[in-house]
Parts: structure tokens; sequence; C-alpha cells
């Protein structure tokens, strides 16, 4: 998200009919709301979609956006609403999230790496089968972008539970991973 | 951690062989070490309880780690690259009903001015309705100058009166076709064609 233009600029000129803005928009913030997106629904077709159908709403919705508060916070709580409803519409989804993020980690299957991505595909697992709530503030918490505060404004839990939520989430999910990957390693013997 | 309190044998050259009770640390405490929110005296407190519990630093190397490989897997992810012209498309050609109708620049200041002006119409009218049917001065029983009473004058001009209320009424039925009529009948025409 560059800080060129503020959101609020970019606002003010799609209010006042500049077309070009809106592209302006998409350009800033398609990136954070796809990642969101796509963590809550672990499917890269779904998760466009999703980001897509937060942005139309947003662009209906702009006259009623308060310009007092963060226009991020806005925007990517109505992110949230719209990967959670497919969610909720879309049951079944079954898009493996690992075959993408191991080629973004730069790992192969060379044999030094095998360990790391055995555990990455651990933690995958472990991440999708966190609730909607932990799993987008663990992905707004690690994005580094969002201040609790904000992460309060996009989910609506309260900063300090979202805290503790957080590191309940992290606990849970390293002790997931111990576990499967001691039962990976007694299965093998 | 289920047990946060735990005895722990020590020895002193001056007391000897001792036991005092060992506060663990807890989860909270180490991931806010791993976050870097802890204070120069918490950090100091904790980094010396985990060079003496060997429970507490298997914990904070297990939290460390699930830390490090977290902040490694959550990293920002692209779109296909044709989302921002796919969004485009969509919004360009979404029915008017669904674009709604959106509130801005010079649009929301005219649709402010005219609405003043309507109002200011409305009370110069009623002022100037008051001065010439009851046959009294109005400037007498309301606590204003000669400025209203130059008012009065100029809004007890017949046809001034007409050609503002004929563009407040203009105004009116405007917003009530773009309030209520088009989102209606547009909406009526999507389910027809549907």
């Amino acid at each position: 998200m560059q800080a060129n233009e503020t959101d609020l600029a970019i606002l003010d000129r799609i209010l006042t009919g500049d077309q070009s803005a809106y592209r302006a928009l998409i350009s800033r913030h398609k990136d954070y709301a796809f990642t969101v997106a796509y963590r809550i629904l672990n499917h890269r077709e779904e998760a466009e979609e999703a980001a897509q159908d937060a942005f139309m709403q947003a662009f209906r919705s702009l006259n009623s956006f308060n310009r007092e508060a963060k226009f991020t916070t806005w925007f990517y709580r109505i992110v949230f609403n719209a990967a959670l409803g497919r969610k909720r519409k879309n049951k079944v989804i079954t898009e493996p999230i690992e075959d993408f993020q191991l080629a973004g980690l730069g790992l192969t299957d060379s044999t030094d790496n095998f360990r790391a991505q055995e555990r990455h595909e651990h933690l995958q697992r472990a991440l999708r089968n966190l609730s909607p709530d932990d799993v987008t503030m663990i992905t707004l918490f690690y994005l580094k972008e969002f201040s609790l505060e904000e992460i309060e404004g996009i989910t609506g839990i309260a900063a300090n539970t979202a805290k503790v939520k957080i590191h309940r989430a992290r606990k849970r999910l390293a002790e997931e991973l111990s576990r499967s990957l001691k039962d990976e390693a007694r299965s093998l013997l | 951690m289920g047990i946060n309190v735990e005895s722990k044998l020590f020895f002193s050259s001056e007391r000897g062989w001792g036991e005092v009770l060992m506060k663990h640390s807890t989860d909270e405490e180490l991931f806010r070490l791993i976050d870097g929110e802890c204070s120069a005296e918490e950090q100091a407190t904790l980094q010396q309880h985990l060079n003496q519990c060997a429970a507490c630093q298997a914990t904070f190397a297990e939290l460390l780690a699930i830390n490090q490989q977290l902040a490694q897997l959550i990293t920002v992810e692209q779109p296909s690259v044709d989302f921002t012209n796919k969004l485009i498309d969509k919004w360009q050609t979404a029915p008017q009903a669904s674009r709604r109708f959106v509130w801005g620049g010079t649009l929301r200041w005219f649709v402010i001015s005219m609405g003043s002006l309507f109002t200011f119409t409305l009370v110069a009218g009623i002022v100037a309705l008051l001065g010439s049917g009851a046959g009294t001065d109005v400037t007498s029983i309301l606590p204003v100058t000669s400025y209203l009473n130059g008012l009065q004058q100029v809004f007890q001009n017949e046809l001034l009166i007409s050609v503002l209320l004929l563009i407040d009424g203009l105004l009116l039925l405007w917003l009530l076709d773009k309030a209520v009529l088009q989102p209606y009948y547009q909406k009526k025409l999507l389910q027809l064609t549907r």
C-alpha cells in the first residue's frame, strides 16, 4: 500500500467522477484484499471473487463511508465479510494452498529442504483448521500493516481480546504442528 | 503450560542446598517477548528465567519457531494479472440500480445549496405572507432590522417567488426520480429480464 496519494484523496477523485481513480484504489488494495480473502477461503478463484465482490460493494457504498474513520478498516471489514459470506455459502473447498506457497518460499524437493517443506505443509493444514476469525487475525497480524485497533475494526473483536486470541491461535498451531509431525514420524516407524 | 509454579533445588555457598518456588513464564509473556512488546525490565526478567528453566526454554523455542514459520508463510499474495481489468469491467457494466447514486463533489454541493435555497424561500415566503396578509409590518413584531424589511420587499415580488418555487419543485421531482423511481423501475426491469 503506497502512501503517495492518500485513500481519501483517491475517494475524492472518485466522487468527482474521475474514472481512473477506481483503478488507483484497486491497485492500491487488491493484493491485501486478495490475501485476506485467500487465507479465509484457501482457494484462489474464490478469493478473487470475494475480493471483487468487496470492491464492488465498497464502490456502491462510498457515499456512506465516514471520512473520519480509516478507509482501510472500513474496506477490509467489507473484504472480511465478503470472504466469510462466501465460505458459508460454499462449504466444500479443496484446493491445496501448498503448491502456491512452497513455490513462493523458494523451497524445492531437495533433501535439505524436505523437513522445512513438511513443516510448512503441516502448518498450512493447521491454519485451515482455525476459525475464520482466528485466521484473519493471524493474517492481518503477520502482514504487519494493521494495528490491533484496525484488526478490531475489521473483525469486530476488541483489541485486547484480539491479542489474546492471536496468542492462543499461535499456541494451538504450535501444538497441532508438533502433534501432526509426531504422528507422521510414528507412522513411518 | 499446565503447571505455572515449580519447586527447584538450588545450592548457594552461603545457604547451602535449598528449595525455591519458581514461577514459569506464561505463553502470553513469551509471545510478548517474541513480538518485541516487553519493556527492558520485563525482557531481562524473562531472559533470566529462560536461562534457568529448561521447560520454559523448550516452550519458548516452540513458540519462536511457529512465529518464524508464520512470518514466512503469511506474505502478501497477488491475484491474477487481469484482476483490475475484470473488476473495472464488472463495475462499468453493473446495472445502474446496483451502482446506486453517488453523492459527491459538485453534485453534493449543488443539492445542499438548492436545499438551503428551498428553506430560505420557504421562510422568506412566510415572512412575506405574514406582512401582506395581516396588514402589519412584520419588522415591528420580529426582532429584526431594516435588513429583513428589505428582504420582505424583495420576496413580495410574486414573479421571483414563483420562479424559486418552480426550481424547488423541479429539485424535489429530480430527487424523487433519482432516489426512488429510477432504482425501483430498474430493479423491476432486471427481474423481468432474468
